[in-house]
Formats: structure tokens, C-alpha cells, sequence
């Protein structure tokens, strides 16, 4: 009773004390040692931090990169608060700061972390690269034996670097590196995907403004002559106007071929970015998903019109029920992990479905179920999941919930848990379901040598060879997704099932035209595969 | 009702949710993929924090109160866990010399020190055990007991020396033998150990890997859509 007194008296001090100091050092992760006055994003095209020291303090920013180091500026203040403000054209993946001669690591911050306070909005913009003479081409100097041009690299110059991805430039340069004759390159319109334009125009207008106010305090200082000043007011007026009516850019794209610069793309003085208000890259992904949606629907209906379909047994899912019973028997606990994932995840979900099913099973039985949770939120719904199998088969006694609890969440510390409850609690079964790290063979090989039957499932590609090694049955990929509704035997979640396997068809399908047409030599259909964005 | 509204907001936002990838429009962007999803998973999370803080706290209490076996081990778990949050809530920041602060969590506090040279080194000691659990597994698994068995473990025996320096060796020896590069049958070429593994990687490997991926996306798309339409009720506890 006192324990549980003492308990509660924590609780209440978590609440009171821990919310909100971890959302202070949510702000500045990592910054120890320093007190940290503000942290704040300036319209996205920097960070400001605040330190507050005493004079005394020994103090020195840099970074392990020169690159990085001259994207950091210092600004003494009056009052003794230094200012650290960081830009993201560096990247500032991780920097140091030297007090008094101690290190201590900062953990901010990478330069799309820095960028996330404000929304990336996508605009297009198109470049043409220039047509190329004659000599450019230089008698294939430039063109590889299959008549082909080598595209390295694509650049741009003239726009700041956050406002565009060199990653999808990177994707433009291979896939056109051997697929355009050179003198389809030369009048090629290439895309260029901008963000942040919002910061780039709010940084524009601020600079405009400063401009203005130096010219007036210019006037005010008699550097600057009344007629000079009211030209300059004007022209600046002019300027401003067209910057927040009419938004322009300019940039030129170069293009690097294998034997250096070959073209440089025209100069664009007025690009006009347009709002990409749909995200067409994706446009393949909802078309697939919809079709298979329409799909799944349709088996659907027609399993509630009476339709029976085959669904292939799965031995890891049909063995569940044995591996419950020898439990049983054994008069030992079973054990469930739901895996090292948050409940966004989707392999979590596919977990706490299956956890019910097999919640059901095990509490028909009355027997103990031990069920250590990895995340918090997690733990919530299946603690819910557990208690409402056990009401659901009429044994609400049965549930005890000091079994379903959460134990940690740090990776190896969880897998020291949870090889600890192995050890000590001897389960006659183990099931690992959903999403599993380097930790998974450290969990089956423990369940393996106190000898419980182990039944795995993972979506986890690199997980699954040391499940198949050390667990008895082993559910491989889409197969944990399909365990809930082959465990419920309800006709139609195995439907959806189906649907699946449909949608698998259909794949090999494609992938087996696709095979065929190229051993013909037609090509234009792997051609529209490939370029299918990912 | 308790079931209704759950299956409602789930149908209502896991539609909405479905599309927002594929808008670019700000205020959807604004609202929708940053403010809602990520201020409502953090207010959900501390309360859960707090739920399994306590959950943690009942079973070692229960443990204790029963005194079932190894009950000393749960004393351990919850002096530490009341120790760790005393440190970082309770206690004055006091100077406790070698520049060590008694309270916070600070780089230079005594529950940093903890973590540090505790909870660090005893996690990197089980990362360290995954490789004698590796081997112990890799044994077992490779013993030639069927076809299956016994063709993969010749492929990681041709894997395992591809990726030593030894494959190398032993093909450039092998490639002397045969009489160099200008050879006319490159009979060396079976010992190209760096090759077969490449290989091995590149394509059969790749193909099974792209080939279970197939079926994840498809199992992903399958168990989202049974949530979102109510088709699949498991999450939500019971059958009805």
C-alpha cells in the first residue's frame, strides 16, 4: 500500500515537474551547461540561439567543418548575451561548444530540421538548357561510343541552396545519364522543384526594407544629397512593389557532362514560380492504391454476397493455437513483444490486432499472459486490447494487468528486459509480432535456449533470417499483416486477403511483360516503369 | 457509442489523412501534416508517459508485495527509477566538487553521470553480445541437415570469403595460375569470390528482398484500408 502511495506522489511530481521541463529541453535538445536565453526559427532561413554568460566563461562555437563553420556568424550584444545564429545554407548536422575548456556536444541540429518550423511548399519552375554549337560537341568528344551523353551533374546557380533539392536534380542527371542522345540534351526543358519560396521573399523584403532605412539615415547624415536619395527611395519603391506583386527569380542551370562543363542552360531573369497546389511525383502511388483499393472493395462485397474464396494456410499462424495449448499444459506464461515501433507504424497495428486474437485464445485458457510494452502510447491500447479479449470471452477475472505493462523505452535496455523475463518467468510460448531492430536475435536466441516454442512475424527485411534461425515459425513480411484476419477466421477480413494476392498477380504480371518485351527489344515499356517517380 | 466515435474520427481522418501527400496547398500543409498530427501525438504521449510510468511502478510493487522470485531485482528498478527522477526534479543544483551539480540533467549533473557510465555501457555490452548470438545462430542454421540447408550454406561460405581480403587473394592467385588476364579460357574466373558475392547481393538476394517488399506495401495498404473502413475492429478491444 505505502509502495502505491509512494507511487501516486511520483505520478503527481511527473506531472507537475516533467511535462513542462521536457518540452524546454525539447526546445534545445542536447544544450547542457549553458542557459539558454531564446531558441527560435527566423522565418525559416535561420536559428537563433541565445546564450547568456558571464564574462568569465571561455566560450567558442565551431565546427568540425569549415563549411559548416562559416554558416554559423557570432553577434556580441551590450548586455553581455551573446548570439549564436545559425544559418541552414550549413549544414549543421552536429557542433561543439567549448566552456571553459570542457566539450560539450550539441545534438541540433541537420539543415532540414532547421527548415521544419515552416511548411516546405513546392513550386515549379522550368529551365531550358541552351542549344549547343557544333564545336560544344566537338566531334563526340563528349558522347559515349553508344552515342550517348554521360550527364554527371546537374546544378543551379543563382538560387539559395535551401530553396531547391540537389537530390532531385541527382535523380534528373541519372536518369538521363545514358538514356538522351546528345541532341535531345541540348533542348531538353528540365523541371526544378523550389521550396521555401516564402522564405526566400520574406528575406528579400526585410533586405529591401534595411536598404530603405540606410538610405534615409544616409539623407538624415547629409552622405547622401536630397535629389540622389529620392531617386534611390523611388527606384526602391519600384522594387519592393515587384517583389511582393510580382515575385521573380533568377538562375541558370548548368549541366556537367563526363568531361567537364558542357552547357550552361539560359540565363532566367522572370521565372515566375507557380504553387504546385497537387504533388504529381505521387500521382502513380494514389493511382496503384486507388485501383487496389477498388479491388479490395470489390472482393469485399462479393464475400458478403456469399462467395467463398481459398485461402492458403500459413503453418506459423496455424501452429498458434498448438503453441497456445502446450502452454497450457506446460502451466507456464506466454509471452507477446509488439515489437520496437510506435503505434504509427503500421506493422505495430498489424501487432495489436494479432495480440487480440491470440488475447482471446490465451485467455480461454486462463493462462498467463506476459506482454512488455516498448512505447508508451503503445503500451495504452494494448493494456485496452488485452482487458477487452479477456471481457470478450467471458473471463474478465482472468486479466491481470500487472502482466501487461511497460518496461522501457531504450532498445537494448527493452531487449535486457524482456531476456530477463525469459529467464525468470520460463514462457512456454513466445510471439514476436511487428516491427524488430538489431535487438530481434538477441530476444529469439534467449527464447530459444529456455526452450519456448517461438512464433515471430516481421516486416522487417534484415530482421527475418535470425527469426527463421532461431524461431520455430517464422511469418515473413505480408504474412504478419494477414495473421489478424487468418487467426479471427472471419470470412470477410480474409477477403481483403485475397485482394492481396490479386494485387501480387497483377505485379507479376506486369513484371513478366516486362520481361518478354525486352527480350523482343521493346523497350518503352520498361522505359515508362522506370520513370515512374518513387 | 464507445465504439462509433473511435470508428468515425478514424473513417473521418484517415480519408483526410490519405490526401494530405498529396496537396501542396499551405494551409493543409500548415495545419494538417505539422500542427494537428504532431501537437496531439505529444499531448497523447505524455499522458501515456505517465500511464506507463505507473504500470511500471504496479508490477514491481505487485512483485514485491507477493514476493515472487527475483523480487529483490524489482527493489533495483524502482530505487533507480525513483532515484533518476529525483535527481532530475527534486534535487538542488549543488556543487558537489570536480565541477559535478548535484541536481538537473545538465552535462556536468550527477544524472548524467548515471546515464553515462551505467545505462551506456550496458547497453553497448548487449549490442556487443548480438555478435557471439550471431555466431551461435549462423551454426546452427548452417548445418547441412536438407537441400535447403546445405545451398545456404555454401552461399555463405562463397558470401563470407567474398567479403575478406582471402577471396581476393585466392582469386588473383587462382588468375596467375590460369595465366594471367590474357588467358584464353578464364577457367580462374569460378574463384572470383568478390564477383559471386556481388552477384549473390545484386540479384537473387534483391529479388527476394524487392519480392517480400511487393507483399509488405500490399499488406500495409490491405491493414490500413480494413482500419480506416472499419473492417478490422481488433484495435478497438472485443468483438462488437
Amino acid at each position: 500500500m505505502i509502495l502505491k502511495r509512494f507511487g501516486l506522489v511520483l505520478l503527481i511530481l511527473l506531472c507537475v515537474f516533467v511535462i513542462p521541463f521536457s518540452q524546454q529541453s525539447d526546445r534545445v535538445a542536447g544544450i547542457s551547461g549553458l542557459t539558454v536565453e531564446d531558441f527560435k526559427y527566423d522565418h525559416g532561413a535561420s536559428v537563433i540561439i541565445k546564450f547568456k554568460l558571464s564574462p568569465d566563461d571561455n566560450i567558442s562555437l565551431f565546427d568540425y567543418d569549415k563549411e559548416k563553420l562559416a554558416a554559423v556568424y557570432t553577434e556580441e550584444s551590450e548586455d553581455g548575451v551573446t548570439v549564436f545564429e545559425l544559418s541552414p545554407e550549413g549544414k549543421l548536422s552536429a557542433y561543439e561548444i567549448l566552456q571553459s575548456g570542457e566539450k560539450n556536444e550539441v545534438a541540433i541540429t541537420d539543415e532540414n530540421s532547421l527548415l521544419k518550423k515552416n511548411p516546405v511548399r513546392y513550386y515549379r519552375i522550368y529551365a531550358k538548357i541552351g542549344a549547343l554549337a557544333e564545336e560544344d560537341i566537338d566531334g563526340g568528344k563528349y558522347v559515349n561510343p553508344d552515342g550517348f551523353n554521360e550527364i554527371r551533374n546537374i546544378s543551379i546557380i543563382g538560387l539559395p541552396k535551401y530553396t531547391y533539392e540537389q537530390s532531385v536534380l541527382d535523380d534528373i542527371a541519372l536518369k538521363d545519364k545514358f538514356r538522351l542522345p546528345y541532341y535531345n540534351m541540348t533542348n531538353k526543358e528540365y523541371e526544378v522543384r523550389i521550396k521555401n519560396l516564402d522564405d526566400y521573399k520574406e528575406l528579400l523584403l526585410n533586405s529591401l526594407k534595411e536598404e530603405k532605412k540606410a538610405i534615409k539615415a544616409a539623407l538624415k547624415a547629409g552622405d547622401l544629397g536630397k535629389e540622389e536619395a529620392k531617386a534611390d527611395l523611388a527606384e526602391l519603391k519600384t522594387r519592393l512593389k515587384e517583389a511582393k506583386k510580382n515575385f521573380t527569380m533568377s538562375f541558370t542551370v548548368v549541366v556537367e557532362s563526363a568531361s567537364g562543363i558542357l552547357t550552361f542552360g539560359e540565363y532566367y531573369e522572370a521565372i515566375h514560380p507557380r504553387v504546385e497546389w497537387i504533388n504529381l511525383d505521387k500521382s502513380w502511388v494514389y493511382l496503384f492504391s486507388i485501383a487496389f483499393i477498388i479491388m479490395l472493395l470489390i472482393v469485399y462485397k462479393l464475400t458478403k454476397g456469399g462467395k467463398e474464396y481459398f485461402i492458403r494456410p500459413i503453418a506459423g499462424l496455424s501452429a498458434v493455437e498448438e503453441a497456445v495449448g502446450r502452454a497450457t499444459e506446460m502451466g507456464r506464461p506466454v509471452l507477446y513483444i509488439s515489437g520496437l515501433s510506435s503505434i504509427s507504424d503500421i506493422a505495430t497495428l498489424a501487432s495489436i490486432n494479432i495480440l487480440g486474437q491470440i488475447a482471446k485464445k490465451v485467455a480461454i485458457y486462463e493462462t498467463p499472459l506476459i506482454v512488455p510494452a516498448y512505447d508508451p502510447i503503445v503500451f495504452t491500447v494494448i493494456r485496452e486490447v488485452v482487458r477487452e479479449a479477456y471481457i470478450d470471452v467471458g473471463k474478465p477475472d482472468a486479466f491481470q494487468e500487472e502482466n501487461v505493462f511497460y518496461l522501457t523505452s531504450a532498445q537494448f535496455a527493452y531487449a535486457a528486459g524482456v531476456n530477463g523475463i525469459m529467464v525468470r518467468e520460463k514462457p512456454a510460448t513466445v510471439f514476436y509480432m511487428g516491427m524488430f531492430f538489431a535487438e530481434a536475435l538477441l530476444m529469439s536466441e534467449t527464447g530459444n535456449q529456455v526452450g519456448a516454442i517461438q512464433i515471430a512475424g516481421t516486416d522487417a527485411i534484415t530482421q527475418v533470417p535470425f527469426f527463421i534461425t532461431s524461431c520455430d515459425y517464422t511469418l515473413i513480411g505480408e504474412e504478419l499483416y494477414a495473421a489478424s484476419a487468418y487467426l479471427s477466421r472471419d470470412p470477410l477480413l480474409l477477403s481483403t486477403l485475397k485482394a492481396q494476392d490479386y494485387g501480387k498477380q497483377v505485379i507479376m504480371l506486369i513484371i513478366i511483360i516486362g520481361i518478354i518485351l525486352e527480350l523482343m527489344g521493346v523497350h518503352w515499356f520498361t522505359y515508362i516503369l522506370q520513370n515512374i517517380p518513387d | 457509442m464507445k465504439r462509433q466515435i473511435p470508428l468515425m474520427l478514424v473513417l473521418t481522418l484517415g480519408i483526410i489523412y490519405f490526401f494530405v501527400p498529396l496537396v501542396s496547398i499551405p494551409w493543409v500543409v500548415d495545419n494538417l501534416q505539422y500542427e494537428v498530427f504532431n501537437k496531439w501525438l505529444k499531448i497523447i504521449g505524455v499522458f501515456a508517459v505517465i500511464m506507463s510510468v505507473a504500470s511500471l511502478w504496479r508490477r514491481n510493487a505487485v512483485k514485491i508485495k507477493r514476493k515472487s522470485g527475483d523480487y529483490a531485482y524489482s527493489y533495483l528498478e524502482l530505487i533507480g527509477m525513483v532515484l533518476m527522477a529525483a535527481l532530475a526534479i527534486i534535487a538542488p543544483r549543488w556543487n558537489i566538487g570536480n565541477g559535478m551539480v548535484l541536481g538537473g540533467i545538465g552535462g556536468n549533473s550527477v544524472y548524467n553521470w548515471i546515464f553515462m557510465n551505467m545505462q551506456v555501457p550496458m547497453q553497448a555490452t548487449m549490442f556487443s553480445m548480438l555478435a557471439f548470438y550471431i555466431a551461435s545462430a549462423a551454426y546452427r542454421s548452417f548445418r547441412a541437415r536438407n537441400i535447403e540447408a546445405t545451398l545456404l550454406l555454401i552461399t555463405a561460405a562463397i558470401v563470407m570469403i567474398g567479403r575478406v581480403p582471402l577471396g581476393e587473394n585466392i582469386y588473383q592467385f587462382m588468375l596467375k595460375l590460369n595465366g594471367g588476364e590474357a588467358a584464353a579460357f578464364q577457367w580462374s574466373r569460378i574463384f572470383d569470390f568478390q564477383g559471386i558475392t556481388q552477384f549473390i547481393l545484386d540479384v537473387p538476394n534483391a529479388a527476394t528482398k524487392r519480392a517480400i517488399g511487393f507483399g509488405v506495401a500490399m499488406g500495409m495498404l490491405a491493414t490500413s484500408l480494413k482500419i480506416i473502413f472499419g473492417i478490422e475492429k481488433s484495435w478497438l478491444g472485443g468483438t462488437e
